[in-house]
């Protein structure tokens, strides 16, 4: 399946604090559940490190791993 | 108007060019169940872009078509065999097809049983029909999206065999259903999924039925 783009998930102006390397949108695979899904997510392009804004931890993502609980 | 949800552009971001549950996967697991072989003159009822005929010519050698309602849908379709027609109304003769796929289709047509016995007549006896759908905890259907119109399993269990099938395989996916309405909640840039999709209780199901005599 191809990659999930997420309106929220920005990373202008994020640099990763270890390595001051810019965050770049790559390909991350979320596991809930036993359901996969590869979204776009700000990534620091050297270490791996994923961030995760705040409003789609809360939002987003809680109502995903809501729905997907939900039988 | 609304376009409805398999027609905007939400959707093919969400679930690719299949636009519904599963994707493919429950395509080849009904090829695979049912042994189609190549040369094999097979239909899609409700093609969409054409991604099911395109697999089943590509990966299986069938000889396959699509009928779609939608001009929108066919002009953005990509592939050959495929014509414009109702699922209830097809344009084929008696005994035309060794399968048909039906895939989150049956509860969009306007009268499930009539369109099944529509598709019991181009299939040939001993024919495969490999039927995935929506389905409901309860027999409220008011509304028009794919979601609002499913109905409850056993329900449709009884049309298919009433229509002249043997089910050979019935099986629970709905497990998809909510991946897919977790992936357009993921995609939509609103804060809830774009459609009933998540509609409480609501199921998925793959059936392979066979045409009896
Ligand atoms: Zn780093």
């Amino acid at each position: 399946m191809s990659v999930i783009k997420v309106p929220e998930a920005d990373a202008a102006g994020w640099k990763c604090r270890a390595c001051d390397a810019e965050l770049e949108m790559l390909p991350v695979e979320l596991e809930y559940l036993d359901s996969l899904f590869t979204v776009a997510l700000p990534t620091c392009p050297q270490c791996g490190q994923v961030l995760i804004p705040e409003n789609l931890a809360l939002g987003k993502m809680n109502q995903v791993e809501h729905l997907l609980e939900d039988k | 108007m609304e376009q409805p949800l398999w027609e905007r552009p939400v959707l093919r971001k969400a679930a690719g060019r299949t636009l519904r549950p599963g994707g493919f996967e429950l395509t080849d697991r009904a090829a695979n169940r049912m042994g189609l072989l190549p040369g094999w003159r097979v239909l899609d009822v409700g093609c969409g872009l054409g991604a099911t005929v395109n697999r089943l010519r590509s990966r299986y050698g069938a000889l396959a078509f699509g009928v779609e309602p939608s001009p929108g849908q066919l002009d953005a379709a990509q592939g050959a065999g495929l014509v414009r027609a109702q699922g209830h109304c097809l344009p084929f003769g008696p005994n035309s097809f060794h399968a048909l796929f039906c895939e989150c289709v049956l509860s969009l047509l306007p009268d499930a049983a009539q369109g099944l016995g529509e598709f019991h007549c181009v299939l040939r006896p001993g024919g495969f029909l490999a039927l995935s759908d929506l389905c409901a905890p309860d027999a409220d259907t008011a509304g028009n999206d794919c979601a609002a119109r499913a109905v409850p399993l056993a329900e449709t269990h009884g049309l298919v065999k009433a229509a002249g099938f043997e089910v050979l395989l019935l099986e629970d996916h709905s497990h998809r259903l909510r991946e897919l309405a977790a992936r357009l909640l993921f995609s939509s840039g609103e804060n809830d999924v774009p459609c009933s999709c998540n509609r409480r209780g609501l199921g998925y199901y793959l059936m392979i039925a066979k045409k009896r005599g």
